[in-house]
């Protein structure tokens, strides 16, 4: 669709063109005004590289909608947050006349990201150079479990640094297990109410230090309505006891299968999407097939292998056959229709329409029409056959919607 | 004899707020409708019977502020009924369609009957299944926990701790509009923790969330007993971590459940089978062929040539599957109870939407499960993570680590090359919000309902289901086109405010389209 639209706005000049001469003998309209707002084709390409040359036609646009997100704020904020305990990601909300400004300034004609660790401060681990029209990064950096902040400038004419924008600090998550195994255990009843004990905690101790500490140095200042919080002694706890809960559940287990429930229903999801499309594609060739599913093409699937198994399509030469019946007729809205042993239900205006599935056999089918006062009945008797002979591989599957009722005049 | 160890089964029920008046018929509204059908409604059904057998039992459920809003929306309530009404009129019409083809006619009654039974339950529940499920937590059988208001991943508000608070008090001022009290639990979002939510957490009285397993197992100092009991952090909420073995035996691709064979097939749906023209005016987007709902085939077989559903097979294989499931929970209890000094515990979070939507004989697993972990053993039993608490005050101290339940373990899925685009604009936007409200701290009525308007926009944006679907590619469109538009309303209701020009007409028509949390208190994005 969208090409579809590229086409008509790119040849939309060509049109302008062929029919100016007839116009311009009555308006005299300058020739610009004839002219779409897409770009002129670009020069045919020629050499060696031809053959991966756009071809000469104007960039496919999105349809205009009103309005857009803007491109930038130019608060000149410097965003910096952690992903993952090694890629930071860093945004500078510049605009685009911002950008050329400072660019201009920088003697490498862009600016530089500096990323350190704690503060601003030495020398940065990290230095990027990122292109002129960048607004943002994902940074490798070492050390998990790191206090992370980065800053942004460019280095002038005499290589001297200037900056621009620092951001607050962001932490990356911690990717091994502490070394520090000692054990601290507290009390804190479920029905006491957390907002009344933090009101105790806080007219106690001015500090700004956290709950259970506050309550174990409260306990030993002698306060007694508090919770009562106790230290298990270490010793019914030893090395055995933790190798033993290690071989339960390990970071080497978690890490071999990081499952992320949604996220792997999907991409398996969409994986399916993608084999079924291709799957029915081969198979059925039929015009709405195009329409089962719009299928980005640039995700990566390979990695990811569906648990509910997969279809397999062997490329041979297919063959589909079927047939379904459709019985329609119409009587009084009010009337009762009976199609087999069951009754049907009426449409409105008294018509009926029901699709019927043929598979080989010998069929009957009693029709009854009665009146509403039941004084009335109609009946027909409907007699189908179907037989097929298969030689090779003929498969049932879903068919051309084209197919009509079996009838003589629509088989001709 | 008292039980070796519990095991708390917690379902997490989110879909992100869609709502389209302005349409007849809107695609992605069909999100809700397939759940209600598929999971929310076969849930309820499920619990009544367990409450009409008078069994023990014991979930766990967040029903997420947006769900809930539109659970409760009269709008999509109406139009949830005539979508099940349309596909009662379909199961109908495939009884006549298969009339001669006995192997498909009984899966066509099995739908009809099961379409017309949920329509009786929702209507029986007056089109409440949130109330349907505030009866179970009010007859102590289930816990009912909130996640963050619009479901955004916490830790990538850092920036903002007023964009987190709000998150976090609204919702859970929604839930208590929605069930009468106070959580006492919450799902973070995508289990997505960092420590700068607890402050948040403290003040709305929430005292306990759950992580991921890698959170819990990297806390400083290391935890005693890994997953297998709750820690307190230093702030004194405590943090349940997720079992690792009974998520990868629903979820592994070599063992995982729902691959079995006998098991209904997702994606061969008449939606796609049959004549478009047929099926056309049962489709939530009549120009496109999508699902229905009704599926006759079974995930057997290679290729398109699948085997047709044979649903007593497949309630066998659930069967199976439940029994297998409690077995080596039984043997894992029994394992760490001979390590542990205390009572272990298994905490086994899943998505709700995968019991019934992924996995069509999922309620039926989880029915088979709880009933026989109800009957038929005595090593375990069902807890919710509040009762453990109340059960077992005393946990070890220590700090969990930053995480998520997403790929690779923290926020790549939400911020990545796909949707990092986002996170300019709403930080901006989580910065604008903190200024309007230093700005008007006595508002007239319509500025009232203008900054109003514009907190319910940001929440909107914030939500984490529009990074994730640009991830996932599933509806790439959509995601981009909401992010747009909430973050072009808050900066047009932005402008209006500073500019002191609101338009009435304009915000009203804003409100009735984006009409979730009526009562949204402003005020928690003080600065």
């Amino acid at each position: 669709m969208k090409v579809e639209r590229a086409k008509k706005a790119a040849s939309k000049p060509e049109r302008a063109q062929r029919d100016a001469p007839t116009k311009a003998k009555k308006l005299d309209v300058p020739p610009i005004l004839l002219e779409g707002d897409a770009p002129s084709a670009p020069p045919p390409a020629s050499g060696p590289g031809e053959r991966y040359a756009q071809p000469a036609k104007a960039p496919i646009k999105e349809p205009s909608r009103a309005p857009e997100l803007p491109q930038a704020y130019g608060t000149g904020r410097l965003l910096l947050a952690a992903r993952d305990p090694h890629w930071l990601y860093a945004h500078w909300d510049f605009t685009r006349d911002q950008l050329k400004t400072y660019n201009a300034r920088s003697a490498d004609g862009h600016l530089v990201l500096r990323v350190y660790k704690d503060a601003v401060t030495g020398q940065p681990c990290n230095e990027v150079h990122v292109h002129p029209e960048s607004v943002n990064w994902f940074v490798n950096v070492a050390d998990a479990g790191a206090r992370y902040l980065a800053e942004l400038g460019f280095y002038d004419s005499t290589s001297k640094w200037s900056s621009i924008s620092s951001s607050g600090a962001t932490i990356t998550p911690p990717d091994s297990l502490s070394e520090d195994t000692s054990a601290w255990f507290a009390t804190l009843p479920a029905d006491l109410q957390l907002s009344e004990l933090m009101r105790v905690v806080k007219s106690a101790i001015n500090e700004n230090i956290p709950l259970m500490e506050a309550l174990q140095q409260l306990r030993a200042m002698g306060y007694k309505q508090l919770p009562d919080t106790h230290a298990v002694s270490s010793g019914q706890w030893s090395e055995e006891h933790e190798r033993a809960l290690a071989s339960l559940i390990n970071m080497d287990t978690v890490r071999r299968v990081w499952i992320g429930s949604i996220e792997i229903t999907e991409l398996i999801r969409r994986k399916w999407q993608q084999e079924l499309f291709s799957a029915a594609a081969a198979e059925f060739s039929k015009p709405w097939s195009g329409q089962l599913f719009e299928l980005p093409s640039s995700i990566g699937l390979g990695s990811v292998s569906s648990p509910f198994g997969a279809l397999e399509r062997e490329k041979k030469f297919w063959f589909n056959i079927n047939a379904e019946l459709i019985v329609y007729g119409a009587t009084e809205p009010n009337a009762t229709v009976r199609i087999g042993d069951r009754q049907i239900k009426l449409r409105p205006d008294g018509s009926f329409s029901y699709r019927f599935a043929l598979p080989d056999g010998k069929y009957d089918l009693p029709a009854t029409a009665t009146s509403a006062d039941g004084t009335d009945q109609r009946q027909a008797a409907l007699t189908f056959s179907r037989k097929t002979d298969f030689r090779g591989d003929v498969q049932h599957h879903p068919q051309d919607p084209n197919l009509r009722v079996p009838s003589p005049q629509n088989v001709a | 004899m008292p039980a070796q160890g519990y095991l708390a089964l917690i379902l997490h029920a989110h879909l992100p707020f869609v709502r389209h008046p302005e349409h007849a018929k809107f695609l992605e509204e069909n999100w809700l409708f397939e759940a209600i059908t598929e999971c929310y409604l076969p849930l309820v059904q499920i619990m009544d019977g367990w409450v009409r057998d008078g069994m023990d039992t014991r979930l766990t459920l967040t029903l997420s502020p947006t769900l809930c809003s539109m659970l409760l929306d009269p709008l999509l309530q109406s139009r949830y009924e005539s979508h099940l009404n349309g596909l009662i009129e379909l199961s109908e019409r495939e009884i006549h369609r298969t009339y001669w083809d006995k192997n498909y006619q009984p899966l066509a009654w099995v739908y009809h009957h099961r379409f017309n039974s949920l329509r009786d339950t929702y209507r029986s529940y007056g089109r409440n299944i949130v109330g349907a499920f505030r009866k179970f937590q009010e007859a102590g059988k289930l816990e009912i926990i909130t996640t963050a208001a619009t479901h955004a991943v916490l830790p990538l508000l850092a920036e903002h701790p007023a964009s987190i608070r709000a998150q976090i008090l609204v919702a859970r001022d929604h839930y208590h509009a929605c069930f009468g009290t106070d959580p006492h639990g919450i799902w973070l979002p995508e289990c997505a923790y960092t420590p700068q939510i607890e402050p948040f957490l403290q003040e709305a009285g929430i005292r306990w969330f759950l992580i991921d397993t890698h959170g819990v197992l990297l806390a400083r100092p290391r935890p005693r007993y890994g997953v297998f009991a709750p820690i307190f952090t230093p702030n004194g909420l405590a943090a349940f971590g997720r079992d690792f073995d009974s998520a990868t035996q629903v979820w592994s691709k070599q063992q995982g459940y729902p691959g079995d064979p006998r098991y209904r097939d997702f994606y061969r749906d008449i939606g796609f089978d049959l004549d478009f023209d047929y099926v056309k005016p049962y489709l939530p987007d009549p120009q496109t062929r999508s699902f229905t709902g009704i599926k006759y085939h079974s995930i057997s077989g290679k290729g398109a040539d699948k085997n047709i559903y044979d649903r007593q097979a497949a309630l066998q294989a659930a069967a199976d599957h439940a029994g297998h499931f409690l077995s080596a929970r039984m043997t894992q209890i029994q394992s760490l109870s001979n390590i542990m000094d205390r009572p272990p515990l298994l905490v086994s979070p899943y998505d709700a939407e995968l019991y019934g939507h992924w996995w069509y004989e999922g309620p039926e697993f989880l029915d088979y499960f709880v009933r026989k972990t109800v009957y038929d053993q005595n090593v375990l039993r069902l807890t919710t993570p509040w009762e453990f608490l109340r059960r077992s005050p005393t946990q070890q101290v220590a700090s969990p680590s930053p995480s998520s339940w997403g790929e690779e373990g923290y926020w790549k899925v939400w911020l990545n090359e796909n949707n990092q685009w986002i996170y300019p604009h709403l930080d901006v936007a989580a910065a604008r919000m903190q200024e309007l409200v230093a700005a008007f701290p006595k508002p007239a009525p319509l500025t009232e309902r203008a900054l109003k308007q514009a907190a319910r926009e940001l929440l909107l944006a914030q939500s984490s289901d529009w990074p994730f679907i640009m991830r996932t590619g599933t509806s790439p469109d959509y995601a981009r086109q909401r992010i747009q538009d909430h973050i072009l309303r808050f900066t047009q209701l932005y402008d209006q405010l500073k500019s002191g020009h609101i338009q009435e007409p304009i915000l009203a028509a804003i409100e009735s389209s984006d009409n979730i949390f009526p009562d949204i208190n402003y005020r928690y994005w003080s600065p």
